[in-house]
């Protein structure tokens, strides 16, 4: 390999910059100015060099809810935290959290259909999406002349192959609607994907807490979504543009989707995945859900999730102090499955309901709840989680 | 999909002497959803009266 030792390196009449071709390692202290243009790097071109990401648990890391959950026909959240599945009239769905996923991942999101719907109802639909806290995007400068442009990156697998759609709405004007066309070309295959999204100069988003952002994979619909095309500039709401590139995911039992690895953010390159810690990604996806419990296989005693201390206010009745790990975006409702118990110096029994929340959007919140046996007004109490999987106490506060 | 108010209790602690933020119960799911205009929950509820249905009374 012959080597060339140079101070500097300048164009022959010195007025504009050499051109630099095929240079595939540059080494040492180098030095570079006057750059107008570097293309085909995978650093940030725009926005931040961290937390840059707008998706939350993009890489499915966190599941509170759960790994798996069966017979779904629908909407709900599920499994993998701050992901949705909206359902309508189109089959029964497995989601789960699972492994299989692309190199440098361990998790990916997947639907898997068991009963099969060959021929949707025109408004029947199955879309994967999250909501994104307007106050979270307010950098984009949405409805200003310096708004910003994004790109959407992700790894996609499916037994299907062809076009699909990937939307974006902007809740605040009117579900303002961006759509795009991506190609699976290979089944069973984990591919990646970048798409393109331009800045919206006449789109204010909120500064609230409300959803600003709805990103949506869609896996399946009927007619009503599929009979326009995509909609590459934000414009009016229009059914027919969601979903023109249908995949068509549920038409056979066993026909699935997975997806990973999904960033959004503010640049027109698709840089690498921005991998989070499991803590900061638990934390950041506790504002939104909480859940207590759901643990198997402990055999001590002191392994229960605690909830909170309080007093009892009638025999079947207590006011509870809970403690949660961040502050939630809103006041949150409250529900459990399984089985929950409340102590106090008169024995223990039961929940049978939570009756009432106080919260002033803080970390501590006030609950009213009921439970069998003959407790004594004015005695102290704790609450907990029983120690089975199915036993869970459920805090949610998501878009 | 249907909701039932909830009961109060009486305790010193609440203003009155009784409980009651206006929290709603879902049926389906025992969940306990408070009356906050950015609950996702809550919207649903609202959306559920507004197609004209009723709450139900809370259980005696």
């Amino acid at each position: 390999m012959s080597q060339v030792f140079v101070d500097t390196v300048k164009s022959r009449d010195g007025s504009t910059g050499p051109n630099l071709v095929g240079i595939t390692t540059v080494t040492g202290n180098f030095n570079v100015t006057g750059v107008s243009t570097i293309s085909n790097i995978t650093m940030p071109n725009a926005g931040t060099m961290s937390n840059r990401n707008l998706i939350h648990n993009g890489e499915m890391q966190v599941s509170q809810r759960g790994i798996t959950t069966t017979g779904q026909s629908v909407s709900s959240y599920m499994t993998a935290d701050r992901w949705a599945y909206g359902i309508n009239n189109l089959g029964t769905w497995t989601i789960e959290t699972d492994p299989d996923s692309p190199v440098g991942f361990t998790s990916s999101l997947t639907a898997t259909c068991t009963t099969a719907d060959a021929s949707p109802a025109a408004g029947g639909y199955i879309v994967l999406y999250q909501s994104i806290e307007a106050q979270n995007l307010q950098h984009l400068a949405f409805g200003d002349a310096a708004a910003e442009q994004l790109v959407l990156s992700f790894w996609v697998k499916s037994n299907k192959t062809g076009d699909a759609s990937v939307e974006i709405l902007q809740v605040d004007n009117s579900n303002k609607l961006f759509s795009a066309e991506y190609n699976i070309s290979a089944a069973a295959t984990w591919e990646y994907k970048t798409i393109s999204v331009p800045a919206d100069t006449a789109g204010v988003i909120n500064n609230d807490d409300g959803t600003g952002f709805q990103v949506g994979w869609w896996l399946n619909t009927g007619s009503t979504y599929t009979t326009g095309s995509p909609q590459s500039t934000w414009g009016t709401y229009a059914n027919e543009n969601r979903n023109p590139s249908n995949l068509g995911v549920g038409g056979v039992i066993g026909d699935y989707f997975s997806i990973t690895g999904v960033q959004l953010e503010v640049g027109s390159v698709a840089t690498p995945f921005e991998h989070r810690s499991y803590a900061d990604m638990l934390a950041i996806c506790q504002r939104y859900f909480v859940a207590l419990g759901g643990r198997s296989g402990f055999t001590l005693a002191n392994n229960y999730d605690y909830i909170g201390y309080g007093r009892i206010a009638t025999a079947t009745s207590a006011i509870m102090d809970l403690h949660l790990p961040v502050t939630l975006r809103t006041i949150p409702t409250m529900t459990f499955v399984g089985t929950l118990f409340l102590n106090s110096p008169a024995g223990q029994t039961s929940w049978t309901s939570v009756t009432d929340i106080y919260c002033g959007l803080s970390r501590r919140v006030f609950l009213v709840l009921n439970m069998g046996g003959n407790h004594v007004a004015g005695q102290p109490c704790h609450a907990y989680v029983g120690n089975t999987a199915s036993d869970k106490f459920f805090i949610s506060a998501d878009l | 999909m249907s909701y039932k108010a909830t009961q109060s209790i009486q305790d010193p602690m609440f203003p009155g002497g009784e409980s009651g933020s206006g929290c709603v119960i879902r049926i389906s799911d025992g969940a306990c959803i408070p009356p906050s205009p950015s609950n996702r929950d809550y919207i649903e509820y609202l959306e559920w009266l507004e197609a004209g249905n009723e709450l139900l009374p809370a259980d005696s």
